[in-house]
């Protein structure tokens, strides 16, 4: 488990990004990290692997502190960030540099991965394409089974077959003892992937909630006039019509856009807030 | 400080750090037996025999080549992508300090011993296969005279100081060094001739304060041949302090320094 607890980080220590964070992770889900640019996605999965340190407050892993560094903990940890670094080696000889480093990494899954990536695993890594490169990372990453795995943009570079197949690794990696943090601008890539969705803005987290009290709380509707903004919580225009999110009055389960979504949550954040909490009251 | 090292993890590490650089190791190898060549050739010119300078020991070639390569060999903590690669891997920091330490002093030196005795081996099967061609000198000699405890003494000073280099600068790093150190040891130069100086001065006239010492200075004042042997007897004193600070005791401290530092590394903001 991740228990951020009333941190504090900025690149300039009187300009923080983050002030007072507090913030809970538990395995077994595949966390979402939505916002935009400059929220502090990326400074937040530094800071959870270790590579950051707070100025005040704590981030442990399962009780340690992540800024501690220890080799035990590290071994737990997978971040794999937008760009990364690939040394110009061989993709065997890469498996037998780090995969010793991870106590439970499967091989044979790794060679599942790629083939199911399409990537071949007899060539040397610099000949791979930008996308490649990102399946490849994907499949070790997956493979290293660690108990915490982050992924920073993972969908970025990937062909739209890749995309699907990247949803359904992941789905099937999952377990109990695993978390998935993935901070990711493509939403529309990750959906029915993430659950619960985080949505950072400005440092501070202004939603965290599971998709199945999304949906429970929320309605997304097609319309083709302007809806009355009294009664909505916010809505988009689409092709034809109006994308419209509101209350879900009838308490049936919808399949909600986590775009929409999003531009709700930052746009009428107060708003969303309010029906959020007092749903949670009642 | 628990955890900090594990001889599993260590030799992940370093084979790692080997494997990385199997391709720079052997460009380095045989470059660093072209140069040996290459000198051997060069001196052995006629038009050049009497410029002194060139007949320089070859060990100062290897010397200088490992100190360009200990310049980068922390260039991984220079880029983004390669310093969260560096940070993540699953090993400690000492782990990795010493993955560095022990490729930058045991295996370059080594490296360097191979790559000298490898031209030896060139030269003889030329001049036994060439004989009378007289491209090349033996280096039979200097091989066998290659004075290798005075040798691992002048490596590890100055190993030190561009290991540190290696690890403080983030860009330059070989250019960055050798101007720090020369500017740090000319002052230190000048602060200890001064020391030696004091005691020789008796009309105090002058006051006059360089680098922190409050000196009084008689401008005027004639020193006796006495008083001159004496600071030259001090002053090669002095040296041999120096000589002492530099082979054995700055050595260790900018080591310690730099594990402090690459620990402080871990930290830098905008990994």
């Amino acid at each position: 488990m991740i228990n951020i607890s009333n941190l504090n980080f900025g690149y300039k220590k009187k300009n923080l990004l983050f002030n007072n964070l507090n913030l809970v992770l538990t395995p077994g889900n595949i966390y979402g990290l939505l916002g935009k640019n400059g929220a502090g996605k990326t400074t937040l999965l530094k800071l959870i692997s270790g590579l950051l340190y707070p100025q005040t407050g704590v981030c442990t892993i399962d009780g340690e502190k992540t800024a501690g560094r220890d080799p035990d903990l590290l071994r737990e940890i997978f971040f794999l960030p937008e760009i990364s670094f690939l040394p110009p080696v061989k993709i065997k000889e890469y498996l037998e540099i780090y995969s010793p480093f991870y106590p439970r990494f499967d091989k044979k899954k790794f060679y599942e991965y790629m083939k199911k990536l399409e990537i071949k695993a007899n060539g040397k890594i610099t000949n791979l394409s930008y996308g490649q490169r990102k399946k490849f990372s994907i499949a070790f990453a997956l493979a290293a089974e660690t108990k915490l795995i982050l992924l920073d943009e993972p969908t970025n570079g990937l062909d739209i077959p890749a995309k699907s197949v990247f949803r359904k690794l992941v789905a099937s990696s999952i377990s109990e003892e695993k978390l998935f943090v993935i901070s990711t601008h493509q939403v529309r890539d990750m959906k029915h992937l993430i659950d619960p969705i985080i949505i950072l803005d400005n440092g501070e987290v202004i939603f965290n909630r599971q998709i199945s009290e999304i949906e429970q709380k929320l309605s997304l509707t097609l319309q083709r006039e302007e809806p009355d903004k009294d009664e909505i919580l916010y809505y988009e225009n689409t092709l034809g019509g109006y994308a419209v999110l509101s209350k879900n009055n009838d308490g049936e389960d919808n399949d909600i856009d986590t775009e929409l979504l999003f531009n709700a949550v930052v746009d009428k954040s107060e708003k969303v807030r309010a029906l959020f909490n007092a749903e949670v009251n009642i | 400080m628990k955890n900090q090292f594990n001889l599993k993890r260590f030799w992940q590490t370093l084979f790692r750090e080997l494997a990385f650089n199997k391709t720079n190791i052997l460009i380095m190898l045989a470059s660093l037996t072209f140069l040996n060549l290459l000198l051997n050739y060069i001196t052995q010119r006629p038009y050049l025999s009497k410029a002194n300078w060139l007949n320089a020991d070859i060990s100062v070639i290897a010397l200088i080549y490992c100190m360009v390569i200990i310049s980068s060999s922390f260039a991984e903590l220079n880029t983004a992508d390669r310093k969260i690669d560096f940070l993540m891997l699953p090993s400690s920091i000492l782990e990795k300090y010493l993955v560095k330490f022990i490729y930058t002093t045991v295996g370059l030196i080594l490296l360097s011993y191979v790559a000298l005795s490898l031209a030896a081996v060139i030269v003889e099967l030329y001049r036994y296969l060439f004989p009378g061609a007289g491209l090349f000198k033996s280096m039979l000699h200097s091989y066998s005279n290659f004075k290798f405890d005075r040798y691992l003494q002048n490596y590890f000073s100055l190993h030190s100081i561009f290991f540190f280099g290696a690890i403080y600068f983030k860009k330059l790093e070989l250019g960055k060094t050798f101007i720090a150190a020369i500017g740090i040891f000319a002052a230190l130069n000048i602060y200890l001739s001064l020391i030696s100086l004091l005691p020789f001065f008796e009309n105090v006239n002058t006051p006059l304060e360089i680098l922190n010492i409050p000196l009084q200075i008689n401008v005027n004042a004639v020193l006796s041949i006495q008083s001159m042997r004496k600071i030259a007897a001090v002053n090669n004193n002095v040296r041999e302090i120096v000589f002492i600070i530099m082979l054995y005791v700055l050595p260790v401290f900018l080591w310690a320094l730099s594990f402090i530092r690459l620990q402080e590394n871990e930290v830098a903001d905008g990994v």
